[in-house]
Parts: structure tokens; C-alpha cells; sequence
């Protein structure tokens, strides 16, 4: 078990210049997220979910305010050094795959442990994409994979390397019920399993109400914060 | 709709421009080349004629004479088919002394038949002889002789014809028969107008509109022993020349060295006077046929004519190139020449037994007013034509023309043909290439456009809407792509024609060439960007997807075109070369015949090219799919990742690889046609000319130097001088059978291999060092070329008999050994047919000067070449006065205004072309790399790739398409050059042999990769701005 790194967030804003003017969207958002816990993020479309979520994973900085990752303020860190915290300690699921469509299954999953410099990588994506349900589908390319073993290869290939903070940006807004649940199974046992923190951007209740604690968005800013009503307790 | 195509051109600078430069560049090398064609050719006129020292000779056949022919046909006016009437031939000698040996001959005209023993005499029956008419007889045509006519005397023939078809006017049919005698050798034509005297026909003649001067020359040869002054007499043949004041002026060539030109007396050349001891103001006496004392004439000067053309330049048809120089010569004034010249040879001609062989000739020297005469040369020889065929007209009959400036013009306009043709097949594949890049870049951006397009129908937009989109986006382009790149054309045509030789063109003609370029230019974007537009916006998307994914191969792919076009290569050369179309030259641009290039051999390479890069492409393709991955270890990212892309996405490069690989044999194949173009010209300049520099000592030079002097001008910038002896027809060759005159060169073997190109190409059966080293083995040796071998019916080791110094006070005869042959021998531009050893010739007539010198230089710059002249000139020069050629002069008047052109310069404009499409290539594939992989390398970014990994991949793929494009575009380029190459040999007097560019090559390698490298370090700049969030939210 690798554990979890904690998550801190204050008085985060970001503001984007537009054509319209400038947008506001996150607006002073403080926000703690403890080692190994599962965090949902939600609210409507435009409420600041995956730019909450891009400064998480150091995708992007804040206009103003903290993030912290662990021990490190990751919004004060330059983009190559968010790179490497990015290959070492994160495990991102985007909303669409973005397999690289040249790589097999295995081969996608090995690219995120040789980022990380590990040995061992193809024997490792096999391992992961088998407890994923893909042994049939390892040698398989992108294009030959459907959305749903697509996505789950995507999840492989996030916790592959055994990272402490799993963030993902609504890996199921593409998949039909089944293979949503599948998607979010996974994801939450290889939590459970590392004790690694997620952090999962949804809009549906149904995935929000599986993990630990429901954070609330609108407009940029957090309006709710409970902890989870069922589903992942056991 | 055009406000909103007018906003996506302006708010997509990138894409916009990005189409633009395609057109841009290509109406910019299409009007580069059709300028460069323009300029070039308005200075092809100029060109041609620099060289020509004489422009229209009308020689005088038919001098004043006092006899006189008439013929009619009596008794009709009329004649109906198997009518019959008279023909009545009467023959007048109106002069006060006989015409001896008179010939009469006629033949009646086509539509009359000679009735058999029907001819008469003064009324006395002539027989038929052998059933002929006794007025044409035999084979040949023989007349009947009448004998001896009396002054005042006249006699009368007739015979009866038939007609064979009716004739409805007696008066118009032509009369043939003609008059000859001893005295008056050619023929004079019934009812022929007067012979008109000289100064009307002169000046008749100048007064046709064109002709700047027309200038009597007479000239007369008289044996040896001739000419004598202070008792001493030359005993080598002496020429006469006849010419005034106004000839001087017109034919700088000839030098007065001292004195002047006088109607009284009489000017000696500098080698006569030298014979002579005679100076200006001696009296010379000149011992001519048919006069019984000599004449007396003072000398009023003396005059260097070594390098007068007009004076010595072959008269006879088949050998209008020779320069027959005479050394010792007499000028005389005009007057003198008609009056005392002419009269004694008529006199002697007229004598029964005369053993005279030469008789004066006069002849109309006619210069034209060049400055009129168009540029192109096609039009310039229809106006010199025209004022050849107004001389033709003045008394006709009387003389003939040889036209030096038409037969050069002809040979230019037909060169100037040849030359567009070249041109245009050495630049219309870099316009293609220009087309192909648009396309390219069009196809990049094809995705975008159709997302684009979906989004409007999205909205309501009809394809009538999209269609109008469409059109003004390609308008727009096509306007100022092709505006633009005809400013560039000209621009680029000025800086390496300069602007004077450009704007020697009629702007009518540049601007047909710029209508023409902007015509291309709309042709190119319809064709590349319009029309795969229109044709996305015909069709469903349903429909597009399904032929994309049923039909993953590009069409040349499918359809085998890449073998198609190699075979067809291949097919054409090996005609050509069974065809015999490679074959060395035959044509002259003395002798009016251009050289051909036919336009299937300049196909040839354009299909090679394009063929040959298709196969390497898919060879290149196969060969990275093949690229070895490792099945259960992924390695390290970069590689891992870059590994797998090529071996996977092979065929993705194919575009990038082609269009690179395309302008890069483009420029290679002229980079290697232009060097080894140039290495020709001067390798053929080198040989003409017999090393770098000929240096002939002056005939002003008091003690000709001798072959021991050649030390003299080993100067600072000569490595290695070497003397020679040569002359036209100097010598007499005998063989078993029979004999001939021939060009003989003596050279001395130890020295001359030392200065002169000896290609074994041109020797049969040895090398150049094995010939002269015969030569210097048996000193009796003479190397003897193939054609007279043939006709003296002598080869190797035959034993031939030789006569040194002909028509010299030193001619002997002596034996000689053959001891090879070649087909063509350097540094005789009048062409050699004997060589022998320069010892064995001296000793053989006791000769010691030699007529040059022949000097190889340490730097063959041009700049060398000055040097090593300045030295010569400052140096030996100042002790005696010598005349240098360089290979530069040779370049200048001795070779076809074909390879006179200015091919370099073409090749600079194509270079220059390809390689700013080359770098626009590359540059559209990183981009469109970007374009198409953005999402994937912004994946891999937020995965954690450092930024110099994701760079390292874009460089990768950047190099990859560069090197592949690179490697297939110098080998296809260097196998089509090879075939432009073969085309040249018809160009050229050597066999034209490969020159590599090397330094060339690396450049546009260099350049090449350096575009590669640079647009991947701002691809992935780029790559690095990008918000990663919102790319990978919206991909």
C-alpha cells in the first residue's frame, strides 16, 4: 500500500481572460481533502468542477490562493516540476481515454510506468489490465476496444504506478450504466487497495454517492460538503 | 457568406497563410522561369551574332561581259497541245576581241518537246548525238561548241518543238539555254539583263532598308615567287586583296601597323614586309598571269591580318568555320584590282594552255544594321532573310549569297526553342512541386474544414452556402497568392538575370508571362484547394467516412502509378539510347544545323522523378513499419513511444516524406545537372582550346619563337607550357591508294600531355598518355584521325607518306608510321587530322618557330586565368607581341548559343525555390503534426512527459519524415539528373562526366534538417502554451 496524499486548497481563485470579458471560474474555494479519502466534486456544467480538478493534478495554477499536495505547494511549482509530481504521485482518468491510439492496451498502461522510471513496466500493465477484466484485451489496440474497456484501460493505466492521488474528471460521462459501475468499481477498489486519495469530478448522484464525501459547487464556489450517505463505508 | 469566409481567412492567419505560400511559391517559380526565359532569349539575338565578323558576302559571278544570248520561240503566241514552232537562239559577241571556246546549251521548257534532227546552224542541220538534242547531250547535259566568236561576229540556232500540253502564253514560258566560253566560264542565261558593274550592285545593295554598309573586296592567290621587293623574292604563295578606306573602317580586324592605305600603291602584310626587308615607300613589283612585265607598285604601309575573319574565313560552303590564313598578302586599292588585276587573269584565262589555277574573285561584303533587329532570333532571321533575299534579287543570276548572319540566326531561334524547352522542363517540376505543397497544406488542414463545414450545416448552411464559402476563400487566395508570387518571380528573375537583361524583354512578353503565371496560379488552387472543397461539400459525411475507411491507401498507391511511371522511363531511355538520340553531336552553328533535344528525352527525367519517388516512398513506408519493437518490454518513454508511432503510423509520414523527398530530388537533380552542365562547358572549352590559355605570338613579332622558347613563359600562374605547329590543310597524307590535304599538328609528346586534356573517349583503341607515348617512341610516328584513316584506307602500323609544310618554301615529303588513331584531338579548333612529333617535323623541314603555345595554369578560376594573363602580357609579352586565348574567349565564341545560355542562373531561381518550398514542406508537416496530435502530446503531458520529452518526440517524427525525404530525394535526384545528363551529351564535343556537388548536397541537407529541427523547437513551444485542460476537454 503506497497511502494517500492529503489535498489543501485556500482562497483558490482562477480567473480566465475571454473575448467576453474576464471569468471567474473558481472564486476563493478552501478546501481539505485528508490522505486515502474519496472525494466527489460536483455541480452543474460551468460550476468550476474540472478546473478545480485541473489545479488538483497541477494542470493548471491558480489566479491566486494555494495548492497544496502532500507536503508540497504544488501551485507555486513550474510546469516541468508539476510534470514530474504528475508522473510520480498522480494517476489521472479523463473524461474521453485519450489512449494513445498507436499503443496497445499494455503498451498505454507501460507508457505511464516508464514515465515514472520504473522496471518492470509490461509485466506490471498486465497484471493491472487482467484485475482490470481485460486479459482478453491486452495485445488490443485503441480502435479494436470498446468505450467501456477503452475507459477501463484508462483506469489501468492511472493506478498502474501506484499513485497516491487518483484524480479523475468524469471518467463515466461517456459510458452506459453498466460500464460506468465497472469504471467506478475499479477505480475504488485500487483506492481501497493503495489507500491512494481520489478526487472524482461527477455530475451524477449515483457515482457522487459511492465515494466518501460529496464537495458541492456553484458558480466557483463550494456550497455543500458532506461526508457520503452510502456506498462506501464497506 | 463572404463576410464569414472573409473573417476565417483573416482569423486563421496560419491555415490562410499556410495554403497562400503553396500558391505563392508556385506562381512565383512558374513566372521566375517564364521571365527567365523572357530575358534570356531577348538577349539570345545579341548573342548570336557577337560572334560574326561578316554578315552577308554576295559573290560576283557574272562580271560585264560582251557576250550576249537571246532565245524565243518564234511563229506563235499561243500553242495548243501537239502544236509545233520554233525556238530561235542567237549568240552575240559585241566586244573587240574573240571569245574562244563558246558553249551554247539549252534545254527546251517542260511543256515543249525537242523534235529529233530538227537543229540548225546558221541554217546548216546539226545531227542529234545519240538521239539527243546536239544542245544537251548525254548524261551531263553537254552544250553544242561553237568555237571561236569573233569580235562583232554572231551565229544563229534553231530547232522545232512540239508542245505536249497547251500553252496559252508563248512569252511566259522560261528560257533556258546559256552561253559559255574560256574567257567567260559561268554560263551567262538567255535574255539575261545586263551584268551590272560593281559600284551599281554596291550601291543598289545599300540602299536596301537593313544594311548598314555594303564594301567591294576583291582577292586573287599568286603563286610563289610572286612578289619581290630589293631582289628578294617570297617564295611562299602570295594573296591579293582589294580593298578601300571605307572595308578599313568597317572590319577592325584588320590592323595597319604602318602607313596607310593608298589608291596608288600598295600594303604589305607585317610577314611579307618582313620577307622582304621592304618599308614603307619601297617600290614592290608583282608578277602576274597574263601580263608580260610585272607591276610596279609602291608600298604604302604595312598591315597585321592574323586576325582578320572577313579576309580569310573559308569561302567554300562546307567549311564556312576555317579561318584559311595566308601570311603573306598584298593589299591593293580596288581600282588597281578591276582595272590591271582583273584584265591580266582574263587575258591569261583566255590564252590557250593557261595553266592558271587561281582567278580573282569580288565579292559584296555587306554589313547590317544591327541595332533593329528584334531580339527574339526567330523574328531577327526573318528580318535578315528579307534583306538576304533583296540582295538575291539585284541582278540576278549574276552571283550568289552566302548569309553567315541568317545561318547563325537560324541556329539561334531553333537553340532559343530548345533553350524554353529546357528551361521549362527544368522548371515547371518545381511549379508542380508548389501545386503539390498547396495541396499538401490543404490536406493538413482538410479535417478542420470539415469539422468546420459540419458546424455551419449544423446550423442551417446549404451546400449552395458552403460552395460560396469555398469559392471566395480560394479566390481570395488565388489572388494574392498568385499577386504575390508574381512580384516574387520577377523580384528573384531580376536579382540572378539582373534587371537589364531582364527588362531587355518587350513588356508585352513579361507581361503575357505574368498572365500566364496568374493563370497557373487559379489553376492550381482550383485544383488544390476548390475542388476537394466542393467535392467534401457534395457528399454526406456518412459517405466520406466510409471511403476513408475503405479506401486507406492514397490512389498511386492503389493503382500501382509508381511502377507505371519508372517502367515508362525506362521504356523512353532505352529507345532513346537504341534510338541513338544520346549520341554525340553532329550539328554546327556554322554550318546551320541547331541541336535537337527532343521533348521525349526531357520527359524522361520528369517521369523518373516522380516515379522513382513514389517507389522510394513505399519502400521508405515498408522499411518503418519494419522498425523493431520489442513484444513484452516497453523500454524507455521516449523511445517506447516514438518506436512504436513510426512501425504503427508509417503511412502517416507518406505525405510529409513525398512532398519533401519530391523537392529535394528536384533540387538535387538540378543542383547535379547544373554542375556537371558547367563542368562541360568548360571541360569542352579545355579541350577546344587545347589547355587554359593558347598564347600565339603576333605576326608583329620581329623572331617568331620556336619550340625552345616555351620556357619563356613559364611566368608566376603557369605550371606547364608546350609548343605546336598546326595549320589548315598543311599537309598532304598518301596513302596506298590515294591522298588528301589535311590539317597537321606536330606537337612535342613529352610536354603536351603536361597542358592539354587527353579523355581516352577520344582516342580508338589506347588511352591519351598511350598515344603520346607512341609518338615519343618512334619520332616517324603520326597519329592519324579515324574519318581520313577510312578514306585513305590506312590503320595502325601502316607505313603512309607525308607532306610537311604544303604550299611552303620548306614543303618535303617523308615517311611516316601510323601509330594510332583518335576521333578528335585537343586544342585544334579547326580540328586536327594528322599529329606528329614535333622534333621529327622540325628536323624533317628545318621549321624552328611555332605557330602557339599552349599553357596550363595553376588556378583555372577565373581569376587564375587573369592572373596567369596579366603575367604573360606584362612578362614575355613586352619582348614579343602575342595574342592569348582563354578557355573564358573560347566559352565565348566557339560554342553553341545553346550552351551559352544561362542555365546557372535557371538553376539558381530553381534552387533558390526549392529550397524555400523545402523548408515550407517541413514546416507544414511539424504543424500539421501538431494539428492533427495535439490531444495525444498533451495526454502525454499531463501524464507527466517532461517538456523536452514531448519536444524529442515532435523532433523525432520531424527527422525521421526529414531524413527519409532527404535520403529518397538525393537518390531519385541523382538518378534523374543522370538522365538530364544523357540529354546534355548532344550539347556538348566531350562526353559530359558526373559532377558531384557535395558541398551543394550537405547545404540543402543541412538547410533541410536545420527546418526540421528549428519547427520542431517551436512546435513544441507551442505545445507547451497550450492549456492542457481545455485540450483535453475538448478532444
Amino acid at each position: 500500500m503506497s497511502g494517500g496524499l492529503a489535498v489543501a486548497l485556500v482562497g483558490v481563485v482562477r480567473r480566465y481572460e475571454a473575448p467576453g470579458g474576464t471569468v471567474t471560474a473558481l472564486d476563493g474555494v478552501t478546501l481539505s481533502i485528508l490522505p486515502g479519502e474519496s472525494v466527489a466534486v460536483t455541480g452543474p456544467s460551468g460550476c468550476g468542477k474540472s478546473t478545480l480538478l485541473g489545479l488538483i493534478a497541477g494542470l493548471d495554477v491558480p489566479t491566486t490562493g494555494t495548492v497544496t499536495i502532500g507536503d508540497r505547494v504544488i501551485s507555486s511549482m513550474d510546469a516541468e516540476e508539476r510534470a514530474r509530481a504528475r508522473r510520480h504521485d498522480l494517476g489521472l482518468v479523463f473524461q474521453s481515454d485519450n489512449l494513445l491510439p498507436y499503443l496497445t492496451a499494455t503498451e498505454n498502461v507501460s507508457a505511464q510506468i516508464a514515465l515514472d522510471d520504473r522496471v518492470g513496466a509490461y509485466a506490471r500493465s498486465v497484471e493491472v489490465l487482467v484485475a482490470s477484466g481485460l486479459a482478453g484485451e491486452v495485445d488490443a489496440l485503441p480502435d479494436q476496444l470498446s468505450g467501456g474497456q477503452r475507459q477501463r484501460v484508462a483506469v489501468a493505466r492511472a493506478i498502474a504506478h501506484h499513485p497516491k492521488l487518483i484524480v479523475a474528471d468524469e471518467p463515466t460521462g461517456s459510458l452506459d450504466p453498466p460500464n460506468a459501475t465497472a469504471v467506478v468499481d475499479l477505480l475504488l477498489s485500487a483506492q481501497r487497495a493503495s489507500g491512494a486519495t481520489l478526487v472524482l469530478v461527477t455530475h451524477e448522484a449515483s457515482v457522487a454517492d459511492r465515494l466518501q464525501r460529496v464537495v458541492s459547487l456553484r458558480d466557483g464556489r463550494p456550497i455543500g460538503d458532506s461526508a457520503p450517505t452510502s456506498g462506501s463505508a464497506s | 457568406m463572404i463576410g464569414y469566409a472573409w473573417r476565417d481567412l483573416l482569423r486563421n492567419p496560419r491555415r490562410t497563410l499556410a495554403a497562400m505560400t503553396g500558391v505563392m511559391l508556385g506562381v512565383g517559380l512558374f513566372s521566375g522561369v517564364l521571365f527567365f526565359v523572357d530575358g534570356s532569349g531577348a538577349t539570345m539575338t545579341a548573342r548570336a551574332v557577337a560572334p560574326l565578323t561578316l554578315d552577308i558576302q554576295r559573290i560576283v559571278t557574272a562580271e560585264p561581259t560582251d557576250l550576249r544570248l537571246s532565245e524565243r520561240i518564234s511563229g506563235a503566241d499561243a500553242l495548243g497541245g501537239g502544236d509545233r514552232a520554233m525556238i530561235e537562239i542567237t549568240a552575240t559577241n559585241g566586244g573587240a576581241v574573240a571569245a574562244n571556246d563558246v558553249v551554247i546549251r539549252d534545254e527546251p521548257p517542260r511543256q515543249l518537246r525537242y523534235l529529233p534532227e530538227t537543229t540548225t546552224l546558221d541554217g546548216t542541220h546539226q545531227p542529234d548525238i545519240d538521239g539527243d538534242s546536239p544542245l544537251s547531250h548525254g548524261i551531263a547535259g553537254f552544250g553544242m561548241t561553237i568555237g571561236r566568236l569573233d569580235p562583232g561576229a554572231s551565229v544563229s540556232i534553231m530547232y522545232t518543238i512540239e508542245a505536249t500540253e497547251a500553252v496559252p502564253d508563248v512569252g511566259s514560258l522560261p528560257m533556258r539555254a546559256t552561253i559559255s566560253s574560256r574567257e567567260q566560264e559561268v554560263p551567262i542565261a538567255a535574255n539575261a539583263p545586263p551584268v551590272l558593274p560593281l559600284d551599281e550592285l554596291l550601291s543598289q545593295i545599300a540602299a536596301i532598308p537593313g544594311v548598314a554598309a555594303a564594301d567591294a573586296l576583291g582577292m586573287v592567290d599568286l603563286p610563289p615567287g610572286a612578289l619581290a621587293a630589293k631582289g628578294t623574292r617570297v617564295g611562299d604563295p602570295i594573296r591579293i586583296f582589294a580593298f578601300d578606306q571605307r572595308y578599313l573602317d568597317h572590319y577592325p580586324s584588320i590592323r595597319i601597323v604602318s602607313g596607310q592605305l593608298a589608291s596608288s600603291g600598295a600594303l604589305l602584310s607585317v610577314e611579307a614586309a618582313r620577307s622582304l626587308g621592304a618599308e614603307p615607300g619601297s617600290e614592290i613589283e608583282l608578277t602576274v598571269p597574263g601580263r608580260a612585265s610585272s607591276i610596279q607598285l609602291r608600298m604604302t604601309g604595312t598591315v597585321d591580318l592574323a586576325q582578320a575573319q572577313p579576309l580569310f574565313s573559308s569561302r567554300k560552303a562546307s567549311k564556312l568555320e576555317e579561318f584559311l590564313y595566308v601570311p603573306d598578302v598584298v593589299v591593293i586599292s580596288p581600282a588597281t584590282f578591276r582595272h590591271v588585276i582583273v584584265p591580266a587573269f582574263d587575258r591569261a584565262r583566255a590564252a590557250v594552255g593557261t595553266s592558271t589555277k587561281s582567278f580573282p574573285v569580288l565579292e559584296a561584303d555587306v554589313l547590317l544594321d544591327r541595332g533593329p533587329l528584334e531580339a527574339d532570333p526567330a523574328t531577327a532571321l526573318a528580318q535578315t532573310s528579307a534583306v538576304t533575299e533583296a540582295i538575291g534579287r539585284i541582278g540576278p543570276g549574276q552571283g550568289y549569297v552566302i548569309d553567315n548572319i541568317s545561318n547563325a540566326l537560324a541556329v539561334a531561334s531553333v537553340d532559343a526553342a530548345t533553350g524554353r524547352r529546357m528551361f521549362l522542363f527544368l522548371g515547371l517540376p518545381g511549379a508542380l512541386l508548389a501545386a503539390f505543397l498547396a495541396a499538401f497544406a490543404a490536406s493538413v488542414l482538410a479535417a478542420t474544414e470539415r469539422r468546420e463545414h459540419a458546424i455551419l450545416r449544423v446550423r442551417g448552411a446549404d451546400r449552395r452556402h458552403l460552395r460560396t464559402i469555398a469559392l471566395t476563400k480560394s479566390l481570395a487566395i488565388a489572388c494574392v497568392g498568385s499577386t504575390a508570387g508574381v512580384l516574387l518571380g520577377l523580384l528573384s528573375t531580376a536579382i540572378v538575370l539582373g534587371a537589364t537583361t531582364l527588362f531587355a524583354a518587350t513588356t508585352a512578353e513579361l507581361f503575357r508571362s505574368a498572365i500566364l503565371s496568374a493563370t497557373f496560379g487559379l489553376v492550381v488552387t482550383a485544383i488544390a484547394l476548390y475542388a476537394p472543397a466542393r467535392r467534401s461539400i457534395g457528399r454526406e459525411v456518412s459517405e466520406q467516412r466510409r471511403e476513408l475507411r475503405d479506401a486507406p491507401q492514397p490512389l498511386w498507391r492503389r493503382y500501382g502509378l509508381a511502377v507505371a511511371l519508372v517502367v515508362t522511363a525506362a521504356v523512353l531511355e532505352i529507345a532513346a539510347v537504341r534510338g541513338g538520340a544520346l549520341d554525340p553531336p553532329t550539328g554546327s552553328v556554322y554550318s546551320g544545323t541547331a541541336i535537337s533535344l527532343p521533348t521525349n528525352l526531357l520527359s524522361i527525367p520528369v517521369l523518373a522523378w516522380v516515379g522513382g519517388l513514389l517507389l522510394s516512398v513505399r519502400f521508405l513506408v515498408v522499411l518503418a513499419s519494419h522498425v523493431p519493437v520489442p513484444a513484452h518490454h516497453f523500454g524507455r518513454v521516449v523511445r517506447g513511444v516514438s518506436g512504436r508511432n513510426l512501425r504503427r503510423r508509417a503511412s502517416d509520414l507518406t505525405g510529409g516524406i513525398l512532398g519533401l523527398g519530391l523537392i529535394v530530388a528536384f533540387g538535387t537533380g538540378l543542383t547535379l545537372f547544373a554542375a556537371t552542365y558547367g563542368a562541360a562547358k568548360d571541360a569542352d572549352a579545355r579541350f577546344t582550346l587545347g589547355s587554359d590559355i593558347r598564347i600565339t605570338p603576333s605576326v608583329l613579332a620581329t623572331g617568331r619563337p620556336g619550340a625552345d622558347d616555351a620556357s619563356a613563359f613559364l611566368v608566376p600562374g603557369v605550371v606547364a607550357v608546350s609548343p605546336v605547329v598546326f595549320d589548315v590543310e598543311n599537309a598532304v597524307m598518301i596513302g596506298r591508294h590515294n591522298q588528301q590535304r589535311e590539317n597537321l599538328a606536330a606537337i612535342d609528346p613529352s610536354t603536351f600531355s603536361g597542358v592539354a586534356p587527353l579523355p581516352d573517349q577520344v582516342f580508338v583503341e589506347g588511352t591519351g598518355a598511350d598515344m603520346l607515348a607512341a609518338l615519343a617512341a618512334d619520332p616517324r610516328g603520326v597519329l592519324v584521325d579515324e574519318g581520313t584513316a577510312d578514306d585513305l584506307s590506312v590503320d595502325v602500323g601502316d607505313r603512309v607518306g607525308l607532306i610537311l609544310a604544303l604550299g611552303t618554301k620548306r614543303e618535303i615529303q617523308d615517311r611516316f608510321r601510323v601509330a594510332g588513331l583518335f576521333e578528335r584531338f585537343p586544342g585544334m579548333s579547326e580540328g586536327a587530322n594528322l599529329v606528329v612529333n614535333l622534333d621529327r617535323y622540325r628536323a624533317v623541314t628545318g621549321v624552328r618557330p611555332v605557330d602557339f603555345f599552349l599553357a596550363r595554369v595553376e588556378d583555372d578560376s577565373a581569376a587564375g586565368l587573369a592572373s596567369a594573363i596579366g603575367s604573360l602580357s606584362s612578362g614575355p609579352g613586352q619582348a614579343v607581341p602575342i595574342h592569348i586565348d582563354s578557355t573564358e574567349t573560347t566559352l565565348a565564341k566557339d560554342q553553341s548559343s545553346l550552351t551559352a545560355i544561362n542555365v546557372n542562373g535557371l538553376v539558381r531561381v530553381d534552387t533558390f525555390y526549392a529550397l524555400v518550398m523545402s523548408v515550407t514542406a517541413i514546416v507544414i508537416f511539424v504543424f500539421g503534426l501538431l494539428l492533427h496530435r495535439r490531444g495525444e502530446f498533451v495526454a502525454l503531458r499531463a501524464l507527466g512527459m517532461a517538456s523536452r520529452e514531448v519536444r524529442t518526440l515532435v523532433i523525432v517524427e520531424a527527422a525521421v519524415v526529414t531524413l527519409c525525404g532527404l535520403a529518397a530525394g538525393l537518390l531519385v535526384g541523382t538518378l534523374t539528373a543522370f538522365l538530364s545528363i544523357g540529354v546534355l551529351r548532344g550539347l556538348f564535343v566531350l562526353d559530359p562526366q558526373i559532377t558531384l556537388p557535395v558541398g551543394r548536397f550537405a547545404a540543402i541537407g543541412l538547410v533541410v534538417l536545420a527546418a526540421a529541427v528549428a519547427s520542431g523547437l517551436v512546435a513544441a513551444e507551442l505545445l507547451r502554451r497550450l492549456d492542457p485542460a481545455e485540450i483535453l476537454r475538448e478532444e
